[in-house]
C-alpha cells in the first residue's frame, strides 16, 4: 500500500516537473508576446519628436490627441530646421487648442522673421508636466523654450478637481533613457514612490500601457463606425459604459472636493523644480522664457511669480514676464481662454512680442521684424526680465 | 501595489516565473520574501508589525503545545492575543476611541490637553492578526501543532495574495499547505486562471464602474429618490464586485500555485434571510467570529436571552472590526437585530425557512433590499446623511432622462454579476443536466463547455479591456 502511495507521488512529482515546465514557457511566450505586441502598437501609434513620418493621421481619431503623456508624441509637430530659429512653446490649453500658436506662426511668417513656433503645448499640463516635457524637448536643440504657466501649474487643483502632480500622464516617460539620463537622480527619489517607479518602468517597457486608452478608443471607434444596423439615436443610448475613457475625466460631473482659493497653495517643491529645469538649461545652454499668462481672478493663486523671478535670477539666460494683468473678462469669459478671434489676436500678438522681445535680448533674431500693426496691440507687456 | 495594477501583474509573473523553476524548499522562501517586498509597496515601516505578530505568534504557540500546565497555556495564549489586539488597537481604534472620549469630556466642559495621534492605518493590519490569532488559539484548543520552521510560520501570515484583504486562513488548511509537498495540475491552473478572469472582470468592471454612480449619488447636494436608490444599489454591486473580486483573484492567483484558499462568497445576493447571508457573505470572517468569539462567549449554549447577546457582541464587535467608525459600529448593530429577529421568529413559529420552493426569488428580493439598508449605513459618510436616502426615495421616486440612463449603466454591470451568481448557485443541477446530455452525446459536451468557457471568458476580456475602468482605484476591504 504504502509502495503504490509512494509511487504515485514519484509520478505525481514528475508529472509536477513536467507541467511547471511547460507553464515557464508558456508564460515566458506570453511575456515576450506581450512585449511585441507593445512595441508594435506602439510604433504604429506614436510619431517621433522631430522624426521624419508621414503627416497622414495613425489613429482613427478625427484629429490628433494631444492628451496624456503620449498626447506628446501622437501630433506630428514640425520637424525642427537647423536653419532657422525654432522657438518651442510649452504650455497648457491655451496654447494647444486656442490656435494661439498657430497666430503666432502667422505673425512671423508675415515679419519673415524666420521663426519656428513648435507647439508642444498640452491640455492640462502643471509643472511637473512642463519639467518633463522640458527635459524631453532638449533634444530638439531649439533655441528657445517658452513655457507658459497659470499660477494653478503650480498646486493639485485645477477646474475644483484635485489632480495629481503629474496631471498629464508625464510621470509614464519619466524613465524613458533620454529624460532619465537627463533629469537628476534626486528628482526621483524625491517624486517617485517605488510604486510609481515600476508603474513608470512598466510604460517604458511596455509602451502598449501608456497607449491603452487611445487603443481602446480607436477600437470603439471601429466598432461605432460598423455597427450601423441600429438606429443612431439607439446606439446613442444604449452604448457599453465608456465611463472609462479620459476625455470623460473632464466631462464628468463633479465629485471631488470643491476648491476655495484659500485652499490652493504651491507645491512645497516648486523652488526646486524650477531649479532643475533652469540647471538641465545651463548644461545645455538653452534660454528660457517663463510666461505667466493671462488670467482672471478664479486663477489667482498660487501666486508664485516673485518665487520663479527669484529663481531665473541665476541663470542668465532665463526670463519671465508676468502678462497676468493683460486678462480681460470680456474676452476670458472662464478666466483663462480667450474667446473669439480678436481676443485671441491680441493673446497671440502679446505673447508674439515678448518672444521676440526675449530672442532680441538674446541676440537671436538675425532678421529685424517688421512693424507690428498697433490697432490691434492693445498695450505694452513689461519686457521679459532677466 | 494593488491587484488590478500593472505594477503588480508585472510582479506576479515575475514571481511566478522564478516560482515555476524552484523546489518546494526555496519556493517558500521565494513567497516569504516576494508577500514581504508586495507588503513593503505600501509602506515598509509597517512590515515590522507583521514581523512582530510573527515572532509572538510562533513562539506562544510553540510555547503552549510545549508547556504541560494548563495554566501556562492559558498564559502563552493570553500573549498571542493581548499583543496582537493591543498593536491593532493602538493603529486602528486608538484615534477613534480618543476623538470620543475627548467629545464626551468636552460635553462636561473639560478640555483635557491631549489630542489624536494621526496614527496611519497599516493596511491588512485586522486580517493578519485574525489570522494569526487563530493559529495560537487552534494550538491551545488542540486542532493544530505548532509550524516547526519558522519561516513556514512566516509565510503563512504574509502570504502576498490573501495578506492584505483576506479571506482569513486557518493553520489547519493553509499552513499543511505550505509544509506538506503540492502539486501543481492542469485542473488548478484552470480552475486558477478562471477565478483570476472573474476576479478582474468583478473588480475592473463591475465595483470601480459602479464606483461612479456611487460617489455621484453619496456626494450630491441635489439627491433626489431616483439618485438615491441608484446609489444604493451600485454600492450593493460595488462592494460585492470589490471584495468578491479581490477574493477570486487571489484564490485563483494560489490555485496557479498550487495552493488553495476558503471560498470566501457564495453568492451573497441570493441569500433569503441574515443567517443565510452571513453563511454566503466574506465567509471566512463569519467563521472566525463564530468560532473564536460567539462560540467561547458561550453560543446559544446557555439559554435564549444568553444566545442573543452573543448574538449582538459578535455582530458588534463584527461591525467594529470593519474600521473605527461610528458607522461600521451600527452597520454591525443592524445586522446584529436583523439576526435577532431572524431567531425570534424561527424559534417562534418553530419552521426554519425553507430555502427553495416557489416563494424563494420573493425572499431573495426583499432580503436584498434589508442588505442594501446595511450598505447605506456602511457607505454613508456620515449617520447624519443615512437618513437623506430614505427621505429622498420616500419623497418620490421620479426618473429624470439621465436617471434611466443611469440605470441602463447599472443593469449592464449588474446582470453579468447575476448571470454568474446563478451559474455558480445552480452549479450541480446544471452539472447534472450536463451528464445527462454527455451520456447520449458522448463527444458533444466537451466542445459545448470548451466553447462556453472561451465565449464567457472572451466576453469578460473584451468588458475589462474595452469598458474596465482604469483608474487602478483602491480596494474597499484594504482600509480594514
Amino acid at each position: 500500500m504504502s509502495r503504490s502511495n509512494n509511487s504515485s507521488t514519484i509520478e505525481q512529482t514528475k508529472g509536477d516537473l513536467k507541467l511547471r515546465k511547460t507553464l515557464f514557457w508558456y508564460v515566458v511566450a506570453f511575456v515576450i508576446g506581450v512585449f511585441l505586441i507593445s512595441h508594435c502598437s506602439a510604433s504604429r501609434y506614436i510619431y517621433d519628436l522631430n522624426g521624419k513620418a508621414s503627416i497622414s493621421s495613425k489613429t482613427a481619431l478625427t484629429r490628433p490627441l494631444r492628451f496624456g503623456s503620449y498626447g506628446f508624441y501622437l501630433a506630428r509637430y514640425p520637424t525642427r530646421q537647423l536653419d532657422r530659429t525654432t522657438v518651442i512653446l510649452l504650455g497648457n490649453s491655451v496654447y494647444q487648442d486656442c490656435h494661439i500658436v498657430d497666430r503666432m506662426q502667422r505673425l512671423a511668417e508675415n515679419e519673415k522673421t524666420g521663426i519656428d513656433f513648435l507647439n508642444l503645448a498640452q491640455t492640462g499640463s502643471g509643472i511637473y508636466d512642463h519639467l518633463i516635457q522640458f527635459t524631453k524637448v532638449l533634444g530638439y536643440k531649439p533655441n528657445l523654450v517658452v513655457v507658459s504657466v497659470l499660477n494653478r501649474a503650480f498646486s493639485t487643483g485645477v477646474g475644483n478637481n484635485i489632480l495629481p502632480k503629474f496631471r498629464t500622464d508625464n510621470d509614464q516617460i519619466s524613465f524613458e533613457p533620454d529624460i532619465l539620463s537627463k533629469l537628476p537622480m534626486s528628482f526621483y527619489w524625491r517624486e517617485f514612490s517605488a510604486n510609481d517607479a515600476f508603474d513608470s518602468i512598466l510604460s517604458t517597457v511596455f509602451p502598449a500601457k501608456r497607449l491603452d486608452w487611445l487603443i481602446r478608443r480607436d477600437i470603439d471607434h471601429f466598432v461605432a463606425r460598423r455597427v450601423t444596423k441600429f438606429p443612431a439615436w439607439f446606439r446613442a443610448k444604449f452604448s457599453l459604459p465608456k465611463l472609462n475613457l479620459v476625455a470623460d475625466w473632464r466631462e464628468k460631473s463633479r465629485i471631488s472636493p470643491v476648491l476655495s482659493d484659500e485652499e490652493e497653495s504651491a507645491y512645497p517643491e516648486t523652488e526646486q523644480l524650477l531649479k532643475e529645469m533652469l540647471d538641465m538649461a545651463k548644461r545645455h545652454g538653452l534660454p528660457v522664457l517663463f510666461i505667466r499668462q493671462e488670467s482672471g481672478p478664479r486663477f489667482d493663486t498660487p501666486d508664485v511669480i516673485s518665487l520663479i523671478e527669484n529663481t531665473v535670477s541665476s541663470y542668465d539666460n532665463a526670463f519671465v514676464t508676468d502678462l497676468k494683468s493683460f486678462y480681460l473678462a470680456k474676452d476670458m469669459p472662464d478666466h483663462v481662454h480667450p474667446e473669439g478671434d480678436h481676443a485671441r489676436n491680441k493673446y497671440a500678438l502679446r505673447h508674439y512680442k515678448v518672444v521676440i522681445s526675449t530672442l532680441k535680448n538674446l541676440s537671436l533674431l538675425t532678421l529685424s521684424p517688421k512693424a507690428v500693426n498697433p490697432a490691434v496691440w492693445d498695450g505694452k507687456p513689461q519686457p521679459p526680465k532677466r | 501595489m494593488l491587484f488590478n495594477s500593472w505594477v503588480f501583474v508585472a510582479f506576479f509573473l515575475a514571481v511566478y516565473l522564478v516560482y515555476l523553476r524552484l523546489d518546494q524548499n526555496k519556493q517558500n522562501w521565494l513567497l516569504l520574501v516576494a508577500s514581504y517586498v508586495f507588503y513593503s509597496f505600501w509602506d515598509i515601516r509597517f512590515l515590522l508589525l507583521i514581523i512582530i505578530s510573527t515572532i509572538v505568534h510562533y513562539y506562544c504557540g510553540r510555547g503552549i503545545y510545549e508547556t504541560q500546565s494548563p495554566k501556562d497555556k492559558k498564559q502563552f495564549l493570553h500573549i498571542g492575543v493581548i499583543v496582537s489586539l493591543g498593536i491593532l488597537c493602538v493603529f486602528k481604534y486608538f484615534d477613534f476611541f480618543l476623538s470620543n472620549f475627548l467629545f464626551v469630556f468636552r460635553q462636561f466642559g473639560l478640555r483635557p490637553s491631549i489630542s489624536t495621534l494621526g496614527i496611519i492605518l497599516p493596511i491588512g493590519i485586522s486580517f493578519y492578526t485574525f489570522q494569526a490569532i487563530s493559529y495560537t488559539a487552534d494550538i491551545y484548543s488542540g486542532k493544530a501543532v505548532p509550524c516547526k520552521r519558522f519561516r513556514d510560520f512566516a509565510l503563512y501570515v504574509t502570504f502576498f495574495p490573501q495578506l492584505v484583504a483576506g479571506p482569513i486562513e486557518r493553520a489547519t488548511h493553509l499552513l499543511g499547505q505550505i509544509i506538506k509537498p503540492r502539486a501543481l495540475s492542469w485542473e488548478y491552473i484552470q480552475k486558477g486562471a478562471w477565478l483570476v478572469l472573474q476576479g478582474y472582470f468583478l473588480k475592473v468592471f463591475v465595483a470601480d464602474n459602479a464606483s461612479l454612480i456611487v460617489d455621484q449619488a453619496f456626494s450630491t447636494r441635489n439627491l433626489t429618490g431616483a439618485i438615491a436608490l441608484l446609489g444604493i444599489y451600485a454600492f450593493a454591486f460595488q462592494i460585492y464586485g470589490d471584495f468578491a473580486g479581490y477574493s477570486r483573484i487571489a484564490r485563483g492567483i494560489c490555485n496557479l500555485m498550487g495552493f488553495d484558499l476558503v471560498v470566501n462568497f457564495k453568492c451573497p445576493y441570493l441569500a433569503i434571510n441574515p443567517r443565510d447571508f452571513w453563511k454566503r457573505w466574506h465567509i471566512s470572517l463569519s467563521t472566525w467570529l463564530r468560532d473564536y468569539l460567539y462560540i467561547p462567549l458561550g453560543g446559544n449554549r446557555c439559554g435564549i436571552s444568553r444566545t442573543y447577546t452573543n448574538l449582538m457582541i459578535t455582530m458588534l464587535l463584527g461591525g467594529l472590526w470593519h474600521g473605527a467608525a461610528w458607522k461600521f459600529i451600527l452597520w454591525g448593530l443592524y445586522h446584529g437585530v436583523a439576526l435577532v429577529i431572524y431567531h425570534l421568529l424561527t424559534d417562534f413559529t418553530k419552521t426554519p425557512t425553507a430555502n427553495s420552493g416557489f416563494l424563494r426569488p420573493f425572499k431573495i428580493l426583499v432580503f436584498f433590499q434589508v442588505t442594501c439598508f446595511g450598505w447605506l449605513i456602511f457607505r454613508c459618510h456620515s449617520i447624519k446623511q443615512i437618513w437623506t436616502f430614505p427621505e429622498a426615495i420616500l419623497n418620490g421616486l421620479s426618473f429624470a432622462k439621465e436617471d434611466f440612463h443611469t440605470l441602463y449603466m447599472l443593469l449592464i454591470l449588474v446582470v453579468p454579476v447575476v448571470i454568474l451568481d446563478l451559474a455558480e448557485e445552480y452549479a450541480n443541477p446544471v452539472a447534472r443536466l450536463f451528464d445527462r446530455f454527455k451520456a447520449t452525446n458522448p463527444n458533444l459536451p466537451v466542445r459545448v463547455r470548451v466553447s462556453a468557457y472561451f465565449l464567457t471568458g472572451l466576453c469578460m476580456m473584451t468588458l475589462i479591456y474595452l469598458c474596465g475602468y482604469r483608474g487602478g482605484t483602491e480596494f474597499i476591504y484594504f482600509q480594514f
